[in-house]
């Protein structure tokens, strides 16, 4: 099923043919072709390309490995693509979340009951502490809003050293003691600018999560 | 509880101790649990916004790395026209048919909107996905110039660079390597399975398939030793492979089998485009076809199930290799919507 979903994606992004004629133009030789509609395609590629990566992401964040996040991504899209009649495409987004949430849920119980964990337990705990924070959380709405432009916003807000560390820790990927370094402060000072910028953010986010 | 060491373990850079902490906290009052999942959320939702507002703030974005959009690599070039006679034809023979514009790969990279690979908590390593699907294979040189053949339905993760002691990558379906020779430096194939191998300057075969319970890898050239999790013991074993012999191992029974191969090519003839049955299951020849076509198949006869199939197919269709099966079995089949229904 991923693949169908992978290969109608292949044939949306990457040819102009949108109408498929059966034995011709199908970049992909099939020796018979499966007809589709082509507007949920079309609509399914919209939020796709949209949202896979914070999709991702935010299951990466909480597994803490790439390709498990992946494999959540792949089974969120396909179950979305599968109801698609039968959720209102308003609320599109807040289903990828939620339903990226209880797959990361799963993974993670799946995990810790599995407790095959290695020599530390720093992994272990970290997988406490990512389902407890998964369970307790009222977030889908937070990926409604533009991030982006939130971020942007709250950036003016900043005051100049602040911002430039928040430019160097984030976007520049400096670690504290290299900026601390750069800027002549200590280490602590760069960890409470940081601390200063996140709350800006986190002022301006604040109605969108319970 | 110091707002910045929530901040270190959302990083992932909280020291076991430090986390400890973060734990009894959590568990004082709901109300820090509830703080805790709040802060995480937001630090999520803030970090993954991170790569596209770097284009848009006037910035030097040295580490914020475009990874490059992996374009459709080809195994053979062939024009847009020629490919629709080779469609008609089904996979016409020419020398190492099979994959024809089946070199196709996708990256994840191409249909995210930022354009950018997934980052993870290193800001600086960019990891490229590739995926092929039933029916396509796939060929990719690795950032040290190792090479990789990707056989259907398979994925491989690499990063941008290979950084640090060990050159890691990701599998799961089927590729044949041809590492490049580091010996600081080994390459070490994550599989889905619990296993892994380490390879110094090596060609070898990993199949190791999601939906089958059972993984193997054969050795060419070189030597690797395969690490895997005893799931009795939960220690790590290892064992070394030499040059044609092949190891098999079921996860779920615990078992790891290694031999000798009699025909170690058999196991890499997919490469070459071309499909080796050798007194095969039919389930097995089922699933392989499924694979390699890209087609599903419905079996109406479980006594079809019993059947061994001997054969070798290069370039054939799905349709011309169902005619051949026709002779050699008794069994009938049906195309329609790339569903072929044997009976």
């Amino acid at each position: 099923m991923v693949n169908e979903v992978l290969s109608v994606l292949i044939k949306m992004s990457n040819y102009n043919s949108s109408i498929f004629v059966p034995g011709l133009s199908s970049p992909v030789e099939r020796p018979c072709v499966v007809d589709t509609d082509i507007s949920k395609k079309a609509l399914f590629e919209k939020i796709y390309s949209a949202n896979l990566q914070r999709v991702t992401f935010f299951a990466c964040s909480y597994l803490g490995d790439i390709s498990e996040a992946q494999n959540v991504a792949h089974d969120v899209f396909t179950s979305f693509w599968n109801k698609m009649e039968d959720v209102d495409m308003e609320r599109a987004v807040p289903y990828l979340f939620e339903s990226a949430k209880n797959s990361c849920l799963n993974a993670l119980r799946k995990r810790l009951n599995a407790n095959k964990y290695s020599d530390s337990s720093i992994k272990e705990k970290t997988d406490l502490l990512n389902y407890s924070a998964l369970e307790s959380s009222g977030f889908s709405r937070l990926y409604e809003v533009d991030v982006e432009s939130i971020i942007s916003k709250g950036m003016t807000m900043m005051k100049p050293k602040v911002r430039r560390t928040f430019v160097m820790s984030r976007f520049k990927g400096l670690k504290n003691r290299e900026i601390a370094g750069i800027e002549g402060v200590g280490e602590s000072t760069i960890e409470a600018r940081i601390t200063a910028a996140l709350l800006i953010m986190k002022r301006l986010l604040k109605d969108y999560i319970d | 509880m110091k707002k910045y060491t929530l901040i270190k373990f959302f990083k992932g850079e909280a020291s076991e101790k430090e986390i400890d902490s973060i734990i009894s906290w959590v568990n004082e009052s709901s109300a820090n649990k509830k703080y805790f999942a709040r802060e995480k959320a937001l630090y999520t939702a803030i970090s993954s916004a991170k790569q596209s507002v770097a284009d848009k703030v006037v910035v030097d974005s040295g580490a914020a790395k475009r990874s490059k959009i992996i374009r459709y690599a080809t195994y053979f070039s062939v024009a847009a026209a020629a490919a629709a006679v080779f469609f008609f034809a089904g996979y016409a023979s020419h020398g190492n048919g099979g994959f024809l514009n089946s070199g196709k790969l996708f990256s994840s990279d191409k249909l995210m909107s930022s354009g950018s690979a997934v980052s993870v908590f290193s800001h600086k390593t960019t990891m490229h996905t590739l995926y092929t699907e039933r029916g396509v294979k796939g060929f990719i040189v690795l950032p040290d110039s190792s090479r990789v053949w990707l056989n259907s339905d398979s994925k491989i993760t690499y990063p941008e660079e290979f950084r640090g002691k060990t050159r890691n990558v990701t599998i799961s379906g089927e590729a044949y390597f041809e590492v490049q020779k580091d010996s600081l430096h080994p390459m070490i194939v994550m599989t889905n399975k619990n296993f892994s191998l380490e390879v110094l300057g090596t060609s070898f075969n990993i199949k190791s398939y999601d939906n089958e319970d059972n993984a193997m890898a054969t050795l060419y050239t070189g030597s690797i030793k395969m690490h895997y999790r005893n799931v009795n013991t939960s220690k790590i074993s290892t064992i070394k492979l030499k040059p044609n012999e092949t190891f098999n191992y079921t996860p779920k029974l615990a078992e790891v089998k290694q031999f000798i191969s009699l025909k170690p090519e058999n196991d890499k003839a997919w490469k070459d485009g071309a499909l080796v049955f050798e007194d095969t299951p039919m389930p097995e020849v089922i699933k392989m076809l499924e694979r390699w076509h890209g087609t599903k198949f419905i079996v109406k006869n479980d006594e079809i199930y019993q059947y061994k199939l001997s054969a070798v197919f290069t370039s054939e269709s799905i349709v011309q290799i169902m005619e051949i099966m026709k002779l050699i079995m008794p069994i009938k089949y049906s195309c329609k919507n790339n569903v072929v229904t044997l009976e």
